[in-house]
């Protein structure tokens, strides 16, 4: 078992939790199978770059697959509905989107791209799929968590797009994109928790009732 | 001629192996379990029975056990054991396996119709929604294979060499595979988490209810149709796992038996080992049925989707490069 | 032997003529119907005599000459040898076909009994099918492109009169008006491809042009007239965007036209658009192909859906119909798919898996269309899929030759059905070793075909069950039914039908070898590529036969021990199935499952793609309303009030970027970012 077989094993992993997230209805796993996703990005750029310092991996690992699923499922507990009740995409159909998408994508990546990515068109399609399947969960999902999640996904496939091209990323440009999604997270929770105070239920849906107010 | 007996081998153990099942779960359950030879005395019973049928129902309730039956006993003619070429084997024969799988299937949907009960009906209803699920997987499965042989025959695909679970480069892949065929089984033989085959409530059956209205010998052929469809395909998924160079590698080292000296006793360490792939792959279907609860009815179509997702992964893994 | 042509010309010739000379009788039948008015009452009854002598004669006549043109048919098919053409274009390719039309029009051919009376609508239904079927015969011999096109056109005219006849049922008017538009849309292609014929062969115009003069168009040329010859050959075709037509008619319309319009009109059109592809010769790859595959995906892919959903047992046999010409064109758009490549073993292995297919459909469907109609005039009611039930107690002949026909479109081995589709699996399948682009619309292929075939099984499970198992869901009308099959017609051609479906499910090889011809007729080149061919398929045929003998005899070995376990046991075959108490003979709805509830999960997977509207029973204060149920209405793609209506549809587009939808804010914007993106990054790519 090589350094390479690991790669490709956490490329798959990588995608398999892309496509499990298309299909889950609970927000529980949905949450837990995110954090996953963050440990296993996290470990494969460690794979990718040159000069290997082990305390920023560790603070990755531990911001993705610890702090944030935490706050997440914090805010899950004031919540009142625990599941995706009826997504503007359902379920079957979001998979099988993804499947499809990712032949396109593989076949796109192997056939048109091959001269500027040379060996690495798997990688690619793998980022290029998560950033879609982030995309997607924010706008085929009706619940505002699985829009968070969808951004943290989405977010996930950016880090492993970048982490593909640049073969040093520099510290601080690292520390500046796990900051910025510390803080999205929060303020994310935080309006969450508000939604959820206004309607009891966290429908974004239903933000489309709120009034404008003209006096006062 | 070696494929031929060792085939009426197999086909005679299948009730074993059934039972194989219930003592494993009886394990997990802190009990002494079924009788080994349970499933042959119940069969025996049931074949001196007189049987009973409807007024509503037409030939086709009579025939289908008859048609069930000689279906799973003909398909043991196309099927690789233990590296044996089998009885019948032609290109595109994968095509008759799954063209009298699926006659055997019709027939059985149309003699649950036949009696006029809306309970076998009821399974009918889901049974043929599943498998239609289980069948795409089956045939992506076949896609992955057919681009490793190029040769559409269950001998090719089990015996050639060229489906090698062991080598460097298609473990992963053929492993996952492995996992969605095993999915498949699962689903096509109405195990758990499909179906549970000991529930007798309407609100779990899927397959047993088909057969509801069967009594006396009809009962014995279905039941023993059944059995012999899980063989079937765990014999298929022993195939996959079994390998010929692991089987030599383990006789050479593990007994220092060689395959030109002793040619007798390494066929028959070389059967023993197959059928103990099969009755591990029984073992793992009552592990997982000691387990699991059964599915949610409507949960079920996205476990067809997890084992094609399994499949799809495990082809675009094998063909990154291509 | 300069002999032969001449005799194999002209035999076929007279009795054609045979036949136009019984449609005379059958026109002078009607015409006297006409002008049955003017007289008085005591000549009427006269010449309604005189009129029903004549119709009985034509009658005979006409199925005279088709049985002579039967044999004549296969003695020339037969005794040609492989490659040459006779008199009037008569080489294998039109023998073929011309065999699809007589078969199926000897089929359909109504009882040559005396009738005791006869309706304005048994005559006009006769003459017209007469005339369909000679400009159909005539059209598959024409030799001269224009020759071809009018009696094609004179074909669509007189299929729309077929369906104008029982105008007075309104189901049957809209299903003219979609006729009439699809009919003369497919028309207008056809004449603007005529033109361009002419014009880039710089003919003289209404000279005849021959098929051979095709092939020295220029090639862009004839990439166009040939997309133009599809869409007008598909509008009669039973495509998906034009099958409308079909899907609303069938119910409404007597089985014998059915019969023509699925069998019949379709094949030859299908065969007609062949020709004309074989005559031009075109060489390299094409986006024709790549056109007709898209199509022939969406007819499967609908079909198979829309199959599902019907609850008329016409109109489920009219999707069906949709489906398989879908299958038909799939395994053509194969072969020009082999073809742009050059890889001539797979293009004769498609093209001969195209034409079994060919064969079986037309056999299979005329079979189940004619049982289909048969009960419904028997029945005198429509036959609603939920409404009927235990037919196979009454009618036991008619559900075992209704089994047969669905167990063949199913795919069942030992039918023809089987060997159809997996001959159609294999090509695909070895579609897969053309290299990159072709990779994935082979998979696309192979995907469609499985769905195809499992719909297929779902759905005619279905309308068997429901219709034929069972116990009665509603009382029949007539109490006393007797099952008339008019079994001097049906007997003898129902007989070859059956024949037929057996001899190509258990014995496909002398077939194959016989449709082998008509690919060398068709492309003389391939006769090396077609004995490589054999000898390929041909140890896999011989072993599929052995191996059904092994299945026969498993069979009977199960059948004779069972035998032997029951022989000194009385069985009971009394009891009655446990209904709750309720028993089924009362008036009460007896428990059994309906067809719809039997796909529902089925079709609720499928939700999103099928335009389903179900109502939920109405409530009466706090109760339901009695008399209203669940109902699931799928409607076609196509039959959206909103699609139909142009305005909607040119203004609808605008209206989606001027104001924000209702609901989903948040996702809206992201989806319009997302659009902006992808835009973005398309563009960047280009340039």
């Amino acid at each position: 078992m090589s350094l390479y077989d690991a790669y490709i094993g956490l490329l798959s992993l990588i995608l398999l939790t892309c496509l499990a997230s298309l299909s889950m209805q609970r927000l529980r796993p949905l949450i837990k199978t995110v954090a996953l996703q963050g440990i296993a990005v996290t470990m494969t750029t460690l794979l990718y770059q040159q000069n290997v310092h082990f305390l920023l991996p560790f603070i990755m690992i531990i911001v993705k697959g610890v702090l944030i699923p935490m706050l997440l499922l914090y805010t899950l507990k004031k919540v009142s509905i625990k599941s995706e009740g009826k997504p503007i995409v359902g379920f079957h159909a979001s998979v099988l989107l993804g499947i499809l998408f990712l032949f396109m994508v593989i076949h796109y990546s192997h056939d048109k791209l091959s001269k500027l990515l040379a060996d690495q068109s798997f990688s690619f399609s793998v980022a290029v799929v998560t950033i879609a399947c982030g995309l997607f969960l924010m706008m085929a999902r009706r619940k505002a968590l699985t829009q968070v999640v969808g951004y943290l996904i989405m977010d996930n496939g950016i880090y492993l797009m970048g982490a593909l091209f640049l073969k040093n990323i520099p510290f601080v440009l690292e520390f500046a994109i796990l900051l910025d999604l510390l803080v999205a997270v929060m303020v994310m929770g935080i309006i969450l928790h508000k939604i959820n105070e206004t309607f009891n239920s966290i429908d974004t849906t239903s933000l489309a009732t709120l009034k404008d107010r003209w006096h006062e | 001629m070696k494929h031929l007996f060792f085939a009426l081998i197999m086909i005679a153990f299948a009730p074993l192996l059934m039972s194989l099942i219930a003592r494993v779960k009886a394990i997990f359950a802190g009990k002494v379990g079924l009788p080994w030879f349970f499933y042959y005395h119940t069969l025996l019973k049931l074949l001196q029975k007189t049987p009973v049928i409807s007024m509503h129902t037409t030939a086709i309730f009579t025939t289908a056990p008859l048609i069930n039956l000689a279906v799973m006993l003909f398909l043991f003619a196309f099927l690789p054991l233990a590296n044996y070429r089998p009885l019948l084997s032609f290109y595109g024969d994968i095509f008759v396996v799954i063209a009298f799988l699926a006659l055997a299937r019709i027939f059985s949907l149309l003699a649950a119709f036949d009696t006029a009960s809306s309970f076998s009906a009821m399974g009918a209803a889901r049974d043929v929604f599943y498998s239609m699920l289980a069948e795409i997987v089956l045939f992506t499965i076949f896609i992955i294979f057919f681009r490793l042989t190029n040769d559409l025959s269950l001998a090719t695909f089990a015996i050639e060499g060229k489906i090698e679970l062991f080598a460097r480069s298609t473990f992963f892949p053929l492993l996952l595979v492995a996992v969605s065929f095993f999915m498949l089984l699962l689903q096509e033989n109405a195990r758990v988490p499909i179906d549970d085959p000991n529930t007798h409530l309407e609100l779990t059956m899927i397959d047993e209810v088909k057969i509801l209205d069967y009594s006396g010998p009809y009962l014995a052929f279905m039941q023993l149709s059944l059995f012999l469809k899980l063989l079937f395909y765990s014999c298929f998924l022993a195939n996959l796992l079994f390998s010929q160079s692991l089987v030599t590698q383990l006789c050479t080292i593990a007994l220092s038996l060689d395959s030109n000296s002793y040619p007798l006793l390494y066929a028959f360490f070389k059967n023993l080992i197959f059928i103990a792939l099969v009755s591990a792959i029984y073992i793992a279907i009552a592990v997982i049925e000691s387990s699991m609860a059964r599915l949610a009815l409507k949960k079920i179509p996205k476990y067809s989707l997890s084992a094609l997702v399994l499949a799809v992964l495990a082809a675009i893994l094998m063909w990154r490069n291509v | 032997m300069m002999f032969m042509p001449f005799v194999f010309a002209t035999l076929p010739l007279l009795e054609v003529l045979l036949f136009a000379f019984g449609s005379l009788f059958l026109l002078s039948a009607l015409l006297f119907d006409l002008g049955l008015s003017r007289h008085s009452r005591f000549k009427q009854i006269l010449i309604k005599r005189r009129i029903i002598t004549l119709y009985s004669i034509g009658n005979r006549l006409n199925l005279l000459s088709l049985a002579c043109l039967l044999v004549t048919i296969l003695i020339c098919f037969f005794a040609l040898p492989v490659g040459v053409t006779a008199g009037i274009a008569f080489d294998h390719f039109s023998l073929f076909f011309i065999f699809i039309v007589v078969v199926t029009s000897l089929v359909s051919h109504p009882s040559v009994r005396m009738p005791l009376d006869l309706g304005r609508a048994t005559l006009l239904n006769a003459f017209f099918s007469a005339l369909l079927t000679l400009l159909l015969l005539l059209v598959l011999a024409a030799n001269s492109v224009l020759l071809a096109l009018i009696l094609w056109e004179m074909a669509t005219f007189c299929g729309l009169l077929l369906l104008a006849i029982h105008y007075q049922k309104k189901s049957l008017r809209k299903a003219l008006l979609a006729y009439a538009i699809v009919a003369e849309m497919g028309t207008l292609f056809l004449v603007v491809a005529l033109g361009m014929i002419y014009i880039y062969s710089n003919a003289a115009p209404l000279t005849p042009i021959s098929f051979s003069r095709l092939a020295t168009l220029p090639a862009t040329i004839k990439e166009v007239v040939l997309l133009l010859l599809f869409f007008g050959f598909a509008a009669k075709s039973d495509l998906f965007p034009f099958h409308l037509w079909a899907v609303r008619s069938y119910p409404a319309i007597m089985p014998r036209t059915a019969t023509l319009f699925s069998s019949a009109t379709a094949k030859v059109a299908f065969a007609l658009t062949l020709r004309f592809y074989f005559s031009m010769e075109i060489t390299q790859s094409s986006y024709v192909g790549v056109i007709i595959f898209v199509l022939a995906i969406l007819s499967i892919v609908l079909g198979s859906l829309y199959t599902i959903s019907q609850k008329n047992l016409h109109r489920m046999l009219a999707y069906s119909t949709v489906e398989n010409m879908g299958i038909l064109y799939l395994g053509f758009a194969l072969f020009i798919f082999a073809s742009s490549l050059g890889h001539q073993l797979l293009m004769v292995f498609a093209i001969l898996a195209t034409f079994f297919f060919v064969l079986h459909h037309a056999l299979s469907k005329a079979l189940a269309l004619q049982i289909a109609g048969t009960l419904a005039e028997t029945l005198k009611r429509p036959l609603r899929i939920d409404e009927l039930g235990g037919i196979a107690k009454i009618f036991p002949w008619m559900s075992r030759l209704m089994l047969i026909a669905f167990l063949s479109l199913m795919g069942a081995p030992f039918f023809s059905g089987f060997i159809a589709e997996a001959l159609l699996l294999m090509v695909a399948f070895k579609s897969m070793l053309l290299g990159a682009p072709y990779i994935l619309l082979a998979i696309i292929a192979i995907f469609a075909l499985v769905v195809a075939n499992l719909a297929s099984i779902a759905s005619f499970t279905k309308a068997y069950t429901a219709i034929f198992q069972g116990v009665q869901k509603t009382v029949y009308r007539s109490s006393s039914i007797k099952e008339k099959l008019y079994w001097r017609r049906f007997t003898l051609y129902g007989l070859l039908l059956l024949l037929g479906i057996f001899a190509m499910g258990i014995f496909p090889w002398p077939i194959i070898l016989e449709l082998q011809k008509i690919v060398i007729a068709l492309y003389p080149q391939s006769r090396i590529m077609l004995s490589n061919l054999n000898m390929e398929i041909a140890v896999p045929m011989m072993l599929f036969s052995l191996s059904l003998t092994l299945f026969f005899l498993l069979f009977l070995l199960l059948k004779v021990s069972l035998w032997w376990l029951l022989r000194d046991k009385t069985i009971r075959r009394d009891a009655i199935t446990w209904d709750c108490g309720m028993h089924f003979t009362s008036e009460a709805r007896p428990l059994q499952y309906t067809g719809t509830s039997y796909l529902m999960s089925m079709i609720t997977f499928f939700r999103p793609l099928l335009f389903s509207k179900s109502i939920s029973p109405r409530i009466v204060e706090i109760f339901p309303d009695k008399k209203s149920f669940y109902r699931l209405q799928i409607a076609d793609f196509l039959k959206q009030p909103r699609l139909q209506n142009l305005s909607y549809l040119l203004i609808r587009p605008l209206k989606i970027f001027h104001e924000i939808p209702r609901q989903g804010h948040i996702q809206w914007s992201i989806f319009s970012l997302v659009l902006a993106l992808i835009v973005t990054i398309i563009c960047f790519v280009r340039s």
